[in-house]
């Protein structure tokens, strides 16, 4: 039995906006053990980047945390202090993001960019920069970049999308970690390059023996990658299973939806989608969030706000209609 | 192939900008068709010159050379200089709705302006009617959202207006440029129900251009797939993904991921996702595919592969075939 890396439990929170308070997360569980590969899927605006942004405690000046708790390695690490988050982010998480554009900074070159990562991650006294341009050069090669000394004295905007993206990676992985987050890691690349940077991720998670976090829209990049699958609708989790289990048996309407809508590559046509839109977050529906795109509720549905149980083993829903007493 | 039921013919179009790194050839002899009443697709990664392609016809940019015939009129001009009853039967849905809408105007605005500008209304109460009708057809309740604006709306409402324009003037061919990209899937899937609804209800041709092969399968007639500004395989849609035989075709779809086993089976094994696409200003010579392709040889560095009918309708250009 692996242990518990990660735990997240009831978690809610909000950001504070002039019309009022967005109410985002509503009730978040998500757990991580060593070695694990897990996935993260939901619609934009479901509340994923927020869930990863308060786990790294990076979340804008403008968000409560109302309630909820957050364990890693058995530290809350919504209570622990300055000197304990830098070691928290400098040492045992990473994190990629959506866009290796925004990610680096465009005046300096990949080689500072790196080298400062490194410096900041582990000790430094007494070591050459010729040995930090060594292991910048290790990096690069790792994540199959041809030609690294030419892309470590380039700007951000001299490289490719895919290029950029695997400099982050190489950035996120430059010192040891326990737990790499990739959120949307190649959203914003093209589906040939998209299948290079994932089969990437992969085998260096594998190598090193990483727990990973993915979170994706693309429900087929996930089920290549992923162990378990916890999917997400308006700041929920509403369902958690292994993967194979919520592809093939998907118990949350919401879920049957999400994967009745996605086009397939045998062709046969797809569903007519889930009607109406995510919900707004400063008002939101009362009981169960997706009750009023949800065509099977119950009067309950629009009252209660459904518990998140397990309805057989290794698979866990919130939806009343699961519900056993 | 008959002449006679081709709405739109392209041939051998090209399209340079110019620019200070050198000439970009965004799209470069290219020649197809679309039939009335069909969903041609186009396929490509970004950067391949589909979107340019559609904009070329619709006008936003004046072809370098080469011609494009709209039922069998030659309309390879500027959108400015083309007849205004031409330009009333093509229009064109773009690919993020946040940024084709005018934020200042009501979605009423909005759908009536091409009514107003072809003058297919004769006074303000018939606008509101017609604009109020349109909007139905999209699925849009004419009260809650004819006077609010594209800001208030969400991304699949919006695409739905910029459908409910597209059709104001009830067009016969409409370039669908990437319609549902910036959506979620499970409303890229209404947008995608009512486009397929109005095609049948108002014989519409559709120019289909996505990235996304999954989402082609589902809607397309024919699919064209452009590397590098050149297609390099068309075929109908069945034949192109169980019989896929340009190597890029199989690269690109080795790489969709997907869900179920039957789809896994349909991918092609041989061709993995391997290097990046090269540069437009200085592609390389011969077949552009060559740096990334697992089977080239030497022909393929120096010439230029020419279309072979592989099977009926199955066309390849390919030194391998």
């Amino acid at each position: 039995m692996a242990e518990q890396l990660l735990e997240i439990k009831d978690l809610h929170v909000g950001y504070k906006t002039y019309r009022g308070t967005s109410k985002v997360l509503d009730g978040v569980h998500l757990t991580v053990k060593t070695g694990e590969k897990v996935g993260i899927i939901g619609e934009s605006g479901c509340g994923k980047t927020t869930t990863m942004k308060t786990l790294l405690r990076i979340l804008p000046t403008n968000a409560v945390i109302y309630e909820g708790e957050v364990y890693f390695k058995g530290k809350n690490t919504l209570r622990i202090g300055k000197n304990e988050l830098n070691e928290l982010r400098r040492k045992h998480i990473a994190m990629i993001f959506q866009d290796p554009t925004a990610a680096l900074n465009p005046v300096f070159k990949i080689d500072t960019q790196i080298i400062d990562i490194i410096k900041s991650s582990e000790a430094h006294e007494g070591k050459k920069t010729e040995e930090f341009k060594a292991k910048c050069i290790r990096l690069l090669k790792e994540v199959a970049l041809p030609d690294p000394e030419r892309v470590l004295g380039s700007y951000p905007f001299q490289l490719s999308g895919g290029m950029k993206q695997r400099v982050c990676i190489a950035m996120a992985l430059a010192t040891p970690r326990y737990l790499l987050i990739a959120d949307e890691p190649t959203t914003n690349l093209d589906v040939t390059i998209q299948d290079q940077v994932l089969r990437l991720i992969k085998d260096i998670v594998e190598k090193r023996k990483l727990s990973v976090i993915l979170i994706s829209q693309a429900l087929g990049a996930v089920k290549g990658f992923v162990d378990k699958v916890y999917v997400m609708y308006a700041g929920n989790t509403v369902e958690v299973a292994e993967t194979k289990e919520l592809f093939s048996n998907p118990l949350h309407p919401y879920a049957k939806g999400l994967l009745d809508s996605t086009p397939k590559l045998t062709g046969g046509g797809f569903s007519e989608g889930i009607k109406g839109r995510v919900p707004d977050y400063i008002n939101p529906p009362s009981g169960c969030r997706f009750h009023p795109r949800c065509d099977n509720i119950l009067s309950r549905c629009k009252k209660e706000k459904p518990p998140f149980l397990d309805v057989e083993e290794n698979h866990g829903v919130a939806c009343w209609r699961y519900y056993k007493k | 192939m008959g002449e006679t039921d081709n709405i739109l013919v392209v041939e051998n179009l090209k399209k340079y900008f110019k620019t200070t790194f050198g000439t970009v050839k965004a799209v470069d002899d290219i020649t197809f068709n679309v039939r009335s009443g069909e969903t041609f697709g186009l396929v490509g990664e970004s950067g391949s010159g589909k979107s340019t392609t559609g904009y070329l016809i619709m006008g936003i940019y004046t072809p370098t050379s080469g011609k494009i015939l709209f039922k069998g009129r030659d309309v390879s001009l500027h959108v400015l200089k083309r007849p205004k009853n031409i330009k009333k039967d093509m229009s064109i849905v773009f690919q993020d709705p946040a940024s084709s809408l005018n934020p200042s105007k009501t979605i009423g605005d909005i759908v009536g302006l091409p009514l107003k500008v072809h003058g297919l209304i004769n006074s303000s109460s018939e606008l509101i009617e017609k604009v109020a009708q349109l909007l139905e057809t999209v699925e849009l309740s004419p009260e809650r959202f004819m006077h609010r604006r594209p800001g208030d709306l969400g991304g699949g409402e919006k695409q739905a207006t910029a459908i409910a324009r597209a059709i104001a003037t009830h067009p016969s061919f409409v370039v669908l440029d990437e319609p549902t990209s910036a959506l979620d899937v499970s409303i890229q899937a209404k947008i995608i129900k009512i486009l397929m609804q109005l095609q049948q209800e108002l014989k519409l041709s559709y120019l289909f251009i996505t990235h996304d092969l999954s989402l082609m399968r589902n809607v397309a007639s024919r699919v064209a797939i452009m590397y590098l500004a050149k297609i390099y395989e068309y075929a109908p849609a069945r034949l192109f993904f169980h019989n896929p035989l340009h190597p890029y075709t199989k690269m690109l779809l080795s790489s969709v991921p997907v869900l179920t086993d039957e789809e896994e089976a349909l991918k092609p094994r041989d061709v993995k996702s391997t290097g990046e696409v090269s540069s437009a200003i200085n592609p390389p010579p011969g077949c552009r595919f060559h740096p990334r392709c697992p089977f080239a040889t030497k022909i393929c560095k120096v010439k230029e592969p020419k279309f072979t009918m592989a099977e009926p309708e199955h066309y390849v250009a390919c030194h391998k075939l």
